[in-house]
């Protein structure tokens, strides 16, 4: 490197003939040897290289796949919680409009509704029984699922919060118990976040230790619980 | 007079056929659970509005005549709502839902509205299972239940009219063969996973003639129907959701409709006994003035009788275009019901369906991803090349 600082014409007029200094063409000049071996070395590895990729490409479609599908069953859960908003808000405003509606609606479901008992569990919130609701004035949801106990007029609806029982050990958070080998949440992904709240959120014990599952799989399936204090993945890349 | 004693019973006879055509019906029980190889999943689709989109003079025409586009929208989804809630309420079928249009079903629904007022409801139903095979395409005509209008009534006014069509579905149902079953279903799937990676299901479904058939069957355990098994699941998660939007559509719309509906059919009626009254009279009028006229005629002279029956005529008459005014006023009162009913559905109908849009939106994004991935899995798991265009536009799912 000296020596190209040191104003020297040979180095210059090659460099601007030929694109490179002679004293840099005679040194790759005496390499060739060495690098055709490395190519060949080369050659010989990126066939291991080209299986290994082939390899790693299945597992990651895999891993992509299951990521999208766990992202998907995110969403459904994010839509339900926001029909369950809709559901509370108008609740609350039948609550407020309940006797006036009664008049209106004729109150009252359609003929198939008397059917609704069987049809309408099965389809969890889907059942618009909400004519009843209205019929009886009892400012209700509208979408109370058939079968179940109409909520009746002014009375308070339970938020989630609210409901929430705090059997067995385990931290609770804004009400709701998380359990304690989820740790807490704080290097979360979108997904893994959106799964933790939805758990948290969830009334039914079952189906909240479903939600847990699930966040576990999710997040515990792509990396190790943060007991070990390893860096996590996020860490260590620059 | 014997003219007259015809002419009421020409005017009578409509009544009384439709008293009789017009026996409620119910729909058919399942008396026994149905075994799972027996039952088919039903898809219906959002019902065509029979408001041409783009026409403006002519959606300008029909509002004129009391027909509302925001009000036939959200009938388009009341409509198959009531439908399916017939269907589920029989216990022989599997899951009941409103579907995408493109989604891929057992049997599957359609239908366009062609009347719907609150006195009578007219619309047009094709019905058809996955492998092509036609079950219905008829037109289904009702008039309201007028018990379903009393105060405190929890009748829908078509009620009978919905399980009609389940009837019907169900005695096409009844006429399969049990092997029918099974391929129905098969097919279904397949349609689904080929819809989902083409390359990887290509060749399995024959078509000849609009009839498809399964050519060959996956592998038991083959990986990719497993994972498109997955994605279904999903699928149906998606279209439980949105039709839980459709049901909050419904029961916002209840009440507001029902009022509508209720108001319409009175009106509705006042209307046509006006125009019957109206047209009686006219008819009267003129032959009680032709008679008077003959009357007269036939004595040589303008007799008291002929006279009498002159001016009777001309007061009938009279009567009758001042009862065609008052059918002009019940007109605008019909309209305007609609045109205020009208401004409310919009906006639940904008309400439910914009929620409906996003999640959609969504959704197909989701199916992108996943076409490209099984796509991507296909050919590496297999080493054939697929074309990279191949899954950005699937035919249906």
């Amino acid at each position: 490197m000296k020596r190209l600082r040191r104003f020297d014409p040979v180095i210059v007029l090659s460099t601007f003939l030929v694109g490179a200094p002679l004293t840099a063409l005679a040194a790759t000049q005496s390499q060739e040897p060495e690098t055709k071996k490395e190519e060949e070395e080369e050659g010989k590895s990126s066939e291991m290289t080209a299986v290994e990729t082939t390899e790693e490409k299945r597992e990651g479609l895999h891993r992509k796949l299951d990521k999208t599908l766990s992202e998907f069953d995110a969403l459904i859960l994010r839509e339900q919680e926001i029909l369950e908003q809709r559901r509370e808000a108008a609740g609350a405003a039948g609550g407020g409009a309940g006797a006036g509606t009664a008049g209106v609606a004729g109150e009252g479901g359609s003929g198939v509704e008397a059917a609704e008992g069987e049809s309408g569990e099965e389809a969890g919130g889907e059942t618009a029984s909400g004519g009843k609701a209205n019929t009886e004035g009892t400012g209700g949801s509208p979408d109370q699922p058939a079968g179940e106990p109409i909520p009746s007029s002014g009375e308070p609806t339970e938020s989630p919060g609210e409901s929430d029982e705090n059997e067995g050990g385990g931290e609770v958070s804004n009400g709701h118990r998380v359990p304690e080998d989820v740790g807490n949440g704080e290097d979360d992904d979108i997904v893994a976040r959106q799964l933790r709240e939805a758990a948290m959120r969830e009334e039914d014990p079952e189906l909240r230790e479903k939600l847990w599952d699930e966040y576990r799989a999710y997040k515990f399936g792509q990396k190790k619980p943060t007991k070990t204090n390893e860096p996590s993945e996020k860490e260590t890349k620059p | 007079m014997r003219r007259g004693i015809l002419l009421i019973a020409m005017l009578s006879v409509p009544a009384a056929a439709l008293a009789l055509e017009d026996e409620p019906i119910e729909a058919l029980q399942a008396v026994e659970e149905i075994p799972d190889h027996l039952l088919l999943d039903v898809g219906i689709r959002v019902f065509d509005t029979g408001i041409p989109a783009d026409d403006e003079h002519a959606k300008y025409l029909l509002e004129e005549k009391g027909v509302f586009e925001e009000i036939r929208k959200s009938e388009a989804r009341w409509i198959p709502m009531n439908l399916k809630r017939a269907l589920e309420s029989t216990g022989y079928w599997g899951a009941v839902r409103l579907v995408p249009a493109e989604a891929s079903v057992d049997v599957m629904v359609e239908g366009a509205i062609a009347s719907s007022t609150g006195k009578k409801l007219e619309i047009d139903v094709i019905a058809y299972d996955a492998t092509g095979r036609r079950w219905l395409s008829r037109s289904y005509e009702r008039e309201a239940d007028p018990v379903a209008y009393i105060p405190n009534a929890t009748v829908e006014p078509f009620q009978s009219l919905y399980n009609r069509i389940a009837n019907d579905l169900l005695k096409e149902k009844n006429d399969l063969d049990p092997e029918d079953f099974a391929e129905i279903r098969r097919v279904s799937e397949l349609k689904f996973a080929s819809a989902l990676a083409p390359s990887a299901f290509e060749g399995y479904l024959a078509e000849k003639k609009g009839r498809y058939s399964p050519s060959r069957l996956p592998a038991e355990g083959d990986p990719m129907m497993i994972r498109v098994a997955s994605i279904r699941e999903r699928d149906h998660m998606f279209v439980d959701t949105l039709n839980e939007y459709y049901a909050d559509l419904y029961a916002k719309m209840e009440g507001p409709y029902r009022g509508w509906r209720s108001n319409s059919y009175d009106e509705q009626l006042a209307l046509e006994e006006l125009k019957r009254a109206s047209l009686w009279r006219m008819l009267a009028g003129g032959a009680a003035i032709f008679g008077g006229v003959m009357a007269s005629r036939e004595g040589g002279g303008w007799s008291n009788a002929g006279q009498i029956a002159i001016l009777g005529g001309m007061a009938a008459v009279m009567d009758g275009l001042d009862k065609q005014a008052q059918t002009a006023m019940h007109r605008e009162a019909l309209k305007e019901l609609a045109g205020s009913f009208d401004s409310e559905a919009q906006e639940i109908l904008f309400d439910v369906e914009g929620e409906v849009l996003r999640l959609k939106g969504s959704v197909d994004t989701q199916y992108a991803r996943w076409r490209e991935i099984l796509r991507d899995l296909f050919a590496a798991e297999t080493g054939i090349a697929v074309d990279p265009n191949q899954a950005v536009t699937p035919p249906s799912r």
